[in-house]
């Protein structure tokens, strides 16, 4: 079986892709960075800053087939 | 200092191992700068007030409004109208007089940050503002002090104790992203009043163990916690060097900047056409940052140049990508027009 990655969205930017989580095929992730999955994903990304986690930890580089989780991360504004 | 008249009131703390009469006494003797004083800071300074912390600063420039009750503990409905930080010191006496409070009516900004920051040991960020968390961040770590954020957006929260023992800081996780969409605040985007409390917690809980020198406590973690599925989730990562390279940029501060004559200064606002706040004070050219790329044809190689956007962060990064591009007479102006706006109130 294909090996899935749950992508988690915080922020303005689940409410930007509409989704909390999705799950993707870690095919997809195979000839291009996070960011631009996203981007090509979710054109309009691009304006917000964001982090990106993998496996818990702030990576821009994925090893997909040894990835479970990625998390999408902006910084947030409120107190 | 941690007195015997008081193990009654901090005894169900006291008798904690990690605590006890050392603990209790590290406590006492700490000094806590809590910059916001609203939906975060009224419930965290509730807790590190009932603790016992010796020295407790208050910093925040707003005054009590009725939209902030649902969600702000810390004061009255007979309260509105009054300074947060009057407010906050006088309730906040009541429920334990033997701390010592210096409240602060006036924003945090690059002119009290080094000031305030360096009177402190630790500095709680409470603040409702992207900006204002970099500043902090930025004057935590040049004075090597750590400091505990806290941030909330809807029904999530970020939180965590950063500059500490050379773990990472707020940049380290968010690194600052020039010419993005501005991250609203609460009263942009709608809030839950536990939500502020849980995640105040979280910070008064650091806060806490911070002074008591918890061998345990993260250092190269943030929490991101959802109300929508009660998840907590840590993120971890480490220091960055390269975050923090030593900035040759020009600067010109905001007071110097209003004082300024500006009858033949050239000056670039990066910031968007109709941008709030106008000021009509001076000439500018328009360049939003964007354009920057395909406009430099307009921006002079010689003599200086004023880069100014609303709070310096956008013209920051103007002049970064202007330098790499051979640029060296642009001089940043720190505050941004919001800070001329402030000198300009000041000195009216």
């Amino acid at each position: 079986m294909d090996h899935k990655i749950n992508i988690v969205y915080f922020g303005q930017i689940a409410e930007g892709t509409g989704k909390q989580s999705e799950m993707i095929d870690a095919k997809q992730l195979r000839n291009m960075s996070v960011r631009e999955f996203l981007h090509q994903q979710y054109p309009g990304i691009d304006q917000y800053a964001f982090t990106i986690a993998v496996d818990n930890k702030v990576s821009e580089a994925c090893d997909p087939e040894n990835t479970r989780e990625i998390a999408v991360l902006p910084p947030f504004a409120g107190g | 200092m941690f007195e015997e008249k008081d193990i009654e009131r901090y005894s169900r703390q006291l008798i904690l191992p990690e605590i006890g009469p050392s603990g209790q006494d590290r406590i006492s003797r700490a000094r806590v700068l809590v910059i916001g004083a609203g939906g975060l800071g009224s419930p965290l300074l509730f807790y590190l007030t009932g603790s016992g912390i010796g020295t407790i600063g208050i910093i925040d420039p707003d005054s009590i409004h009725v939209s902030n009750l649902h969600r702000q503990t810390l004061y009255r409905t007979d309260q509105i109208g009054a300074p947060k930080v009057e407010a906050a010191v006088s309730n906040l006496s009541q429920l334990n007089p033997g701390v010592q409070f210096n409240p602060y009516f006036e924003s945090f900004d690059s002119e009290n940050a080094k000031r305030l920051v360096s009177e402190y040991d630790i500095v709680v960020d409470c603040s409702d503002s992207i900006q204002t968390r970099y500043l902090i961040d930025q004057t935590c770590v040049k004075l090597n002090k750590p400091m505990v954020f806290g941030a909330i957006h809807r029904h999530e929260g970020q939180f965590g104790l950063l500059n500490h023992k050379n773990g990472p800081t707020y940049r380290c996780f968010f690194p600052e992203q020039e010419g993005k969409i501005d991250t609203k605040n609460c009263s942009e985007t709608g809030v839950l009043g536990p939500l502020c409390g849980l995640i105040a917690s979280f910070q008064a809980d650091l806060v806490i163990r911070y002074c008591i020198e918890d061998p345990t406590l993260p250092t190269n973690e943030i929490g991101l916690l959802s109300t929508r599925n009660y998840s907590l989730k840590t993120i971890h990562t480490d220091r960055n060097t390269h975050t923090y390279q030593t900035n040759t940029m020009k600067r010109i501060e905001r007071l110097a900047f209003y004082k300024l004559d500006k009858s033949d200064a050239i000056i670039i606002d990066v910031r968007e056409e109709d941008e709030e706040p106008i000021v009509d004070d001076y000439r500018r050219i328009l360049i939003p940052l964007n354009e920057i790329p395909h406009r430099m044809d307009e921006i002079p190689q010689t003599g200086d140049v004023y880069v100014i956007c609303a709070s310096g962060r956008r013209s920051e990064g103007a002049i970064d990508y202007l330098e790499s591009q051979g640029y060296t007479n642009l001089i940043n102006v720190e505050g941004g027009t919001y800070g001329f706006i402030q000198e300009k109130t000041k000195n009216a």
